[in-house]
């Protein structure tokens, strides 16, 4: 039965069905090390070369199965530090690959006891979630090292309030979220904004919020522009914004707390919750807690 | 009336008790979230580290810095793992200006859906395709993914319906694809065939987007998809053709 569900899923995905062989075009040997230049092929199952350092095993049967009909995977490329890029063509693959031999190279075979332990996993102690923005990049702000932090990145880096409904509905911030805290057991989560964010400057001015997407997920931090409203309604937007950037990161917090496996782990003390806004105007970086209040009780 | 630097003196002159107290009202307003010692404190290391780039980067580069705060222009949209291993800008040495960067549970990009929800890639998207203008979208899947390695090893509706498993069914062709071909190999190698399998289904979920669709058919935008891969310390790279044939009438 499996057997003929993959053909099947072979047959109908359109993938270079017609062109059946396997074409290894650019074969270079240098040092025992190999990069294999292949497209996809998807007629012949069990197909998998042998994989010496440097030539990953392809499980090229198969793969690009679940694609639909008018679609196929062409020019896969495997790089390590034996590629011989074009860091200067301005190509995007060739940037990807010159970049990633450069990481290699410098920074993964250089640091051994950093890497060979997150081989076995990883062990964050940091969630981070901070805005897609490319100028807001969390490892390069604090100089991050691999496995020091989970990072989730959305736009205007905002946290729905907890939904457990699951019908027709994708919770991915929340799935991040409850990955973080539940199965690696973060100790700290971070929700950080930034100056000039487009998705805090969308919430300000945009009056419909179910026209697009960005409307649709923004409004989540409907709450800060009220607040913002209420404060700063007579200043002008760019001065709103700037508060409404760290009142989103509020609202983003409240609604962590609205996690029942956050809340309970913050009241524990397993779990601290941060803001933090980095102004890239003025190069400085905000930082609060949001802690639990002492309750004091007068007699 | 005294000055606040007088009364300051007058008490530190009153008694070292007074004095000691003093130091330790001042030690606590000064003390902020990221005061704190770096090597254990995992916020006062971002602390530290926001230094270190403001010094080594953000006022070096002034250039750069000065006009990333008019705006930004990535050519690249990057779609990654939220694992702490797998950082684009690490890995491919990203300056900041860029790539614009989305991160969660197993780089997953859901298929077009026109309302309700959260969007959280599909927000991204649409910010990216219709107002940034990127040129490339890049979905990057990595090796060990606990995401993947979580739908390989659930079957459909009998996980713990919890949000990760929600999100995760985004993947379900994938999976579905893993256990036609590879299933019965261990769960280590259904894993590495699933996480690149996952990004060719969220290539074809970018595609169900109208406006990618089209900006990809009329050659403005192209897709690729990523494996890295941190045991062999590799990565592949390969790019989506979407072919439409032309239409005959008859």
């Amino acid at each position: 039965m499996a057997a003929a569900t993959a053909t099947l899923a072979c047959s109908s995905s359109g993938i270079a069905v017609a062109n059946s062989r396997v074409t290894r075009m650019q074969l270079q040997e240098s040092s025992g090390v190999s990069v294999v230049k292949t497209p996809f092929v998807s007629k012949t199952p069990g197909l998998k070369s042998t994989s010496r350092r440097g030539l990953v095993a392809v499980h090229s049967a198969g793969l690009g199965a679940t694609l639909p009909e008018g679609y196929e995977v062409k020019d896969r490329v495997v790089v390590d530090e034996s590629h011989a890029g074009d860091a200067a063509s301005g190509n995007v693959i060739d940037k990807l690959k010159a970049g990633f031999k450069n990481f290699k190279e410098s920074n993964f075979t250089q640091n051994p006891e950093l890497f060979e332990p997150l081989k076995s996993g990883q062990a964050p102690e940091v969630m981070i979630i901070a805005c897609a923005d490319s100028r807001v990049c969390p490892t390069m702000l604090h100089g991050l090292k691999p496995g020091e932090a989970f990072i989730v990145r959305s736009v205007a880096n905002l946290v729905p309030a907890y939904d457990p409904s699951m019908e027709n509905v994708h919770h991915g911030t929340s799935a991040a979220v409850q990955y973080a805290v539940t199965a690696l057991g973060v100790k700290k989560v971070i929700v950080m904004g930034h100056s000039s964010c487009g998705g805090i400057k969308a919430l300000m001015t945009m009056d419909d919020f179910g026209s697009d997407f960005v409307g649709s997920w923004v409004k989540i931090g409907l709450p800060a522009k009220e607040t913002t409203l209420s404060q700063m309604g007579d200043k002008p937007l760019a001065e709103q914004c700037t508060f409404c950037e760290q009142e989103a990161v509020n609202v983003s917090l409240r609604n962590l707390l609205s996690f029942p496996f956050v809340e309970e782990r913050v009241q524990k003390g397993e779990v601290e919750l941060y803001g933090m806004h980095y102004d890239f105007h003025d190069g400085k970086l905000t930082s609060w807690k949001a802690a639990p209040s002492m309750a004091t009780v007068n007699a | 009336m005294a000055t606040i630097q007088q009364k300051v003196d007058a008490i530190c002159k009153s008694s070292p008790e007074a004095a000691r107290k003093l130091e330790e009202a001042i030690a606590a307003l000064e003390k902020t979230t990221l005061s704190g010692d770096a090597s254990t404190d995992p916020i006062a290391r971002l602390g530290k580290g926001f230094q270190t780039f403001k010094t080594n980067v953000y006022e070096k580069d002034s250039a750069l810095f000065d006009k990333l705060k008019t705006g930004q222009w990535p050519k690249y949209m990057v779609i990654a793992c939220s694992d702490s291993r797998v950082d684009p800008a690490t890995i491919f040495g990203f300056n900041a200006g860029e790539a614009f960067m989305v991160r969660n549970v197993a780089n997953m990009v859901p298929a077009w859906e026109p309302s309700g929800g959260y969007p959280s890639v599909a927000s991204a998207l649409e910010y990216a395709v219709k107002h940034l203008k990127v040129e490339h979208i890049v979905v990057i899947g990595h090796r060990l993914c606990g995401g993947i390695k979580a739908l390989v090893t659930t079957e459909e509706g009998q996980g713990s319906h919890d949000f990760v498993e929600n999100w995760l069914e985004i993947g379900k062709a994938a999976r579905a694809a893993t256990k036609a071909v590879v299933g019965s190999e261990d769960v280590d190698e259904q894993c590495k065939f699933c996480e690149k399998e996952s990004v060719n289904v969220s290539l074809t979920n970018l595609l169900s987007y109208p406006w990618v669709k089209e900006k990809v058919i009329g050659k403005k935008l192209s897709i690729h998809g990523g494996f890295y891969d941190f045991v062999e310390g590799s990565f592949q790279v390969w790019d989506l053709d979407v072919n439409v044939g032309h239409s005959r009438k008859f």
